[in-house]
């Protein structure tokens, strides 16, 4: 690697960073997870704000409690959950691009709301991929394919990736966080099981706040209510294991929902309700332990325009 | 070949999933992978991976070069031009076990609730062919089937926190291998000191592919450690 292209270096940082992109799908036969941002919302944001192209590879920082040195000029910018950002000691900017200078000192505290904080940097960052992706996934690192896990000293190189300039002017807000201390409502596209539970289940399912049980990761995460969904006889139950996806809302044995995030498994065994649309599990994604939601129907028409509208605006 | 009816179901933005009746037949199972083998060669980049199950397959899109209506209006006549001389590219794999009561930490156990002995037990698992159904859990494992159901018995209800690299496991009608160390809830007749994949020039070659054969021979302890073997005690 060009020895001129070393850009951060991580002085301190919690064991909570990784490369991420758009995930590695092409591997899913092999058994490996897609992985990928957690929050897509955020981390395309921060990418457009320093005119990296889409799927360009960001930092994404779990819960903040970091600190960088420059180590030559570049241009970065800090999305999704707010870390309130410093510049040695002084606010610096959130949700806007800024020019940090070689020598200076980047440090990021908890953050009050959400999970996942990125960090892109203009020119991309330069980190080996495997199966056209970088995303790093916690328990395949036994597998030595994709970079390194990130510790204290690591340093980040940065790519030389020509400018991109967005074919579209959509306007992009940066309201995804709004209300996630609230209970946020995430729309899921139905599967035929769900359709054939009765009606007065469906609405108990659909009328019940659900919340984040401690017992969720990157893999999934695992829902408390007082609502448990039961399938005896269910002519549309199967048995056998099927390939699964992130935003896949399982039941597991206890008649709880599971909802599957980006380090999911390939292949599952637990009864599918439905998927949360992408767009929502973005979003679901920021929400901690003991934060709520509660699910609505939709169809996949409008998932999948909805989708195809937010990946139009990068 | 034999044509198996399928139902299609829409899962969300990127992914749809064809469904076969719900049952271990190896027979369907391989006009499955044949089905997973046509449709990648006809879609290429317009799919992101296609992954096969027991009785089902799934189809993920690359959404920026295609969508869902466009495949599934071409599945009906690209899977009835299915022929009959169409060969799987399937293989017999040998994998040897070592048995013995220290590295099968169970073999006692599943002895007794299926109410034989150790020696009919290791007849038994290594006797038979297994057919490879599977890939998932973790890279490099592969659900083997049907078990012999004389020794079919349910997860444990409780799982390990770490089953050891090159287990030899059984649960509900299937075996397995464990690639890695990692957590489960199968059974351990036994272990192997065969890696379950090879990694070289970046690339990752899983030892069993779905739709190959798999055969368990037994081994002494001199043999296993000759091979590279070395037993993992239950701690």
């Amino acid at each position: 690697m060009n020895h001129n292209s070393a850009v951060l270096k991580v002085i301190a940082c919690n064991n909570n960073l990784s490369y991420q992109d758009l995930g590695r799908k092409s591997a899913q036969a092999l058994g490996f997870s897609v992985g990928g941002a957690a929050d897509e919302y955020a981390y395309c944001h921060a990418n457009s704000l320093v005119k990296n192209e889409l799927g360009t590879p960001a930092l994404e920082i779990t819960l903040g409690q970091c600190t960088f040195e420059a180590l030559q000029d570049c241009e970065i910018a800090i999305t999704g959950a707010h870390c309130l950002p410093q510049v040695d000691q002084e606010k610096a900017n959130f949700n806007q691009a800024f020019v940090l200078k070689k020598g200076q000192t980047l440090t990021l505290s908890p953050p009050l709301l959400g999970v996942f904080t990125y960090l892109s940097i203009r020119g991309g960052l330069q980190v080996k991929q495997w199966q056209n992706s970088v995303t790093q996934i916690a328990r395949e690192r036994v597998f030595g394919l994709t970079a390194p896990h990130i510790t204290d000293g690591e340093t980040l190189f940065v790519g030389t990736n020509e400018p991109y300039q967005r074919a579209s002017l959509l306007p992009f807000t940066t309201a995804n966080l709004a209300g996630l201390d609230e209970t946020i409502t995430v729309r899921f596209i139905p599967t035929t099981l769900y359709k054939s539970l009765p009606l007065r289940e469906q609405l108990d399912i659909e009328q019940a706040i659900y919340q984040i049980s401690p017992n969720s990761d990157r893999m999934g995460y695992r829902l408390t209510s007082d609502v448990k969904v039961s399938f005896d006889k269910n002519k549309n139950l199967r048995s056998l294991s099927m390939p699964v996806a992130a935003g896949m809302i399982q039941i597991s044995n206890d008649g709880l929902p599971i909802i599957l995030m980006k380090d999911s498994q390939t292949i599952g065994g637990y009864p599918v309700l439905g998927s949360v649309i992408k767009i929502d599990l973005f979003k679901l994604a920021q929400l901690r332990p003991g934060q709520s939601l509660k699910f609505v129907p939709c169809s996949l028409q409008f998932a999948s325009t909805q989708l195809e509208m937010f990946y139009a605006k990068f | 070949m034999k044509s198996f009816e399928y139902q299609c179901e829409l899962i969300n933005e990127s992914m749809f999933l064809l469904l076969w009746p719900d049952v271990i037949c190896q027979e369907q199972h391989q006009y499955i992978v044949a089905c997973q083998k046509a449709i990648e060669q006809h879609f290429q980049e317009q799919l992101d991976a296609c992954v096969v199950s027991f009785a089902s397959l799934a189809i993920h899109i690359n959404i920026f070069k295609s969508n869902a209506t466009q495949i599934t209006a071409e599945l009906p006549s690209l899977l009835s031009t299915l022929g009959s001389n169409l060969s799987l590219d399937s293989k017999l794999i040998e994998i040897p076990v070592y048995y013995g009561s220290e590295a099968g930490w169970d073999i006692r156990d599943v002895a007794k609730r299926a109410d034989i002995s150790i020696e009919e037990l290791i007849n038994i698992h290594s006797q038979d062919t297994y057919y490879a159904y599977a890939t998932g859990f973790t890279p490099g494992f592969s659900y083997l089937g049907e078990l012999n159901q004389h020794i079919v018995l349910p997860r444990k209800a409780s799982p390990r926190l770490k089953m050891p690299r090159g287990a030899v496991a059984i649960a509900d009608k299937q075996t397995a291998v464990y690639p890695n160390a990692s957590p489960g809830g199968w059974h351990i007749l036994g272990q192997t000191p065969m890696s379950m994949y090879d990694i070289g020039n970046d690339d990752f070659a899983p030892l069993i592919n779905v739709g190959d054969r798999v055969k368990f021979y037994p081994i002494s302890l001199d043999e296993y450690k000759t091979l590279g073997g070395e037993v993992s005690l239950e701690s």
